[in-house]
């Protein structure tokens, strides 16, 4: 079982079944379905926290307000990390 | 660790042999400010860290930081990528984006606290995977007359409740006939919404009764997925790795079941929507 694959790539619309892509098909995960399980997923222990983003709320309206002011065309590739 | 430094956790994982997957797997795995992500071992899990700046990754600063979107994107996708790498070589949990504590001593008095739930919680998870299905309804109903707004005659009578009157009988003045017509493809779209989001249902039960649990997501931002169709589902289900197969299968099925969806299965993932023990199927995610 491998990560960080997605099975059926987003893209034109067509009536057909999911398809299991070769490793050398594998889109990129789309930003979206991963802060849906980024932003409300994953292990929340309280108490030692210093920072957690619990309120997720905050984070989603912030987006909203961002992307409705920003573009149509979203999330350039960006590759490599770190950056400055 | 001075006081200008956080420790960043991206996920705990079975305490055995550490050091193997710090010199293995997590060679050269690069973190959210770009370290060198490591192991940081306790009695009953182990826990995959990485250092990061307070001044950038301090409560404050990394709020403001999550607004920009560019930012938000780079530091989800490395905080995954992490997560997948030590998934991909075992079970782990994946800890929720964007938990910094005050040092390692910190993340250590976690781990001896509260190890053994988490111990117990990776035994639940180390046998199923995540996969997400998503549903779309793309087409809108074929539209034989003239789009909205363009009646020419009918214009003036074109607004929110300017519903014919029912007393005048059949349409014969073109502005009645626009109205005529534009109800009733308001209300094709509608009927064809119903029966999508019914289709929604169905699919979503069958998969759930092939999966461990089940959770429904809220459907997604338009303009951050970037699709156009009404999203009808969107949800993830934990499944055995014995019945991953069966799984995918059941939802090509699916898709052949209910021609007027889109279905997107994603996956799999690490368990990010399971942590919660017993989350029943189809309980609802609270979202904006």
């Amino acid at each position: 079982v491998t990560f960080d694959r997605i099975l059926a790539a987003p893209g034109p619309p067509a009536r057909t079944a999911p398809t299991v892509l070769r490793p050398q098909e594998q889109t990129r995960i789309a930003l979206v379905d991963l802060l849906d399980r980024l932003l409300a997923g994953g292990v929340v222990i309280a108490g030692e926290v210093t920072i957690s983003v619990a309120d997720v709320d905050l984070v989603h309206v912030s987006l909203r307000a961002l992307i409705t002011s920003v573009r149509d065309g979203m999330f350039p590739t960006v590759p490599g990390w770190p950056r400055p | 660790v001075s006081e200008t430094s956080g420790t960043w956790i991206y996920a705990v994982v079975p305490p055995g042999d550490p050091e193997s997957l710090g010199s293995g797997i997590l060679a050269g795995v690069r973190g959210v400010a770009g370290e060198q992500v490591r192991i940081l071992a306790g009695a009953a899990v182990a826990a995959v860290v990485g250092t990061v700046d307070l001044a950038q990754f301090g409560e404050e600063s990394l709020q403001r930081r999550l607004a920009d979107l560019d930012w938000l994107e780079l530091a989800a996708r490395a905080h995954h990528e992490v997560i997948a790498a030590v998934a991909e070589a075992g079970p782990a949990l994946p800890w929720r984006f964007a938990t910094v504590y005050r040092g390692d001593e910190r993340v250590a008095g976690l781990l001896g606290d509260r190890g053994a739930e988490l111990a117990t919680t990776l035994r639940r998870l180390a046998d199923s995977t995540e996969w997400g299905v998503k549903a779309y309804l793309e087409d809108e109903p074929a539209d034989p007359g003239a789009g909205d707004g363009a009646g020419g005659a009918g214009g003036a009578a074109d607004g929110a409740d300017g519903e014919p009157d029912p007393a005048s009988g059949p349409p014969e003045r073109p502005g009645t006939a626009y109205l005529f017509r534009r109800r009733a493809r308001m209300s094709a779209r509608e009927d064809l919404s119903r029966r999508a989001q019914a289709g929604a249902d169905e699919i979503h039960a069958v998969l759930a009764d092939l999966a461990d649990a089940a959770l429904l997501y809220a459907p997604q931002d338009q303009q951050l997925s970037g699709r156009t169709g009404l999203m009808v589902l969107n949800a993830s289900y934990l499944v055995p790795h014995s019945r991953g197969d069966d799984f995918a299968a059941a939802v090509a099925e699916l898709a052949d079941e209910y021609p007027v969806l889109q279905l997107e299965l994603t996956g799999p993932w690490p368990p990010y929507s399971f942590i919660e023990p017993d989350r029943p199927a189809g309980s609802p995610e609270a979202g904006p």
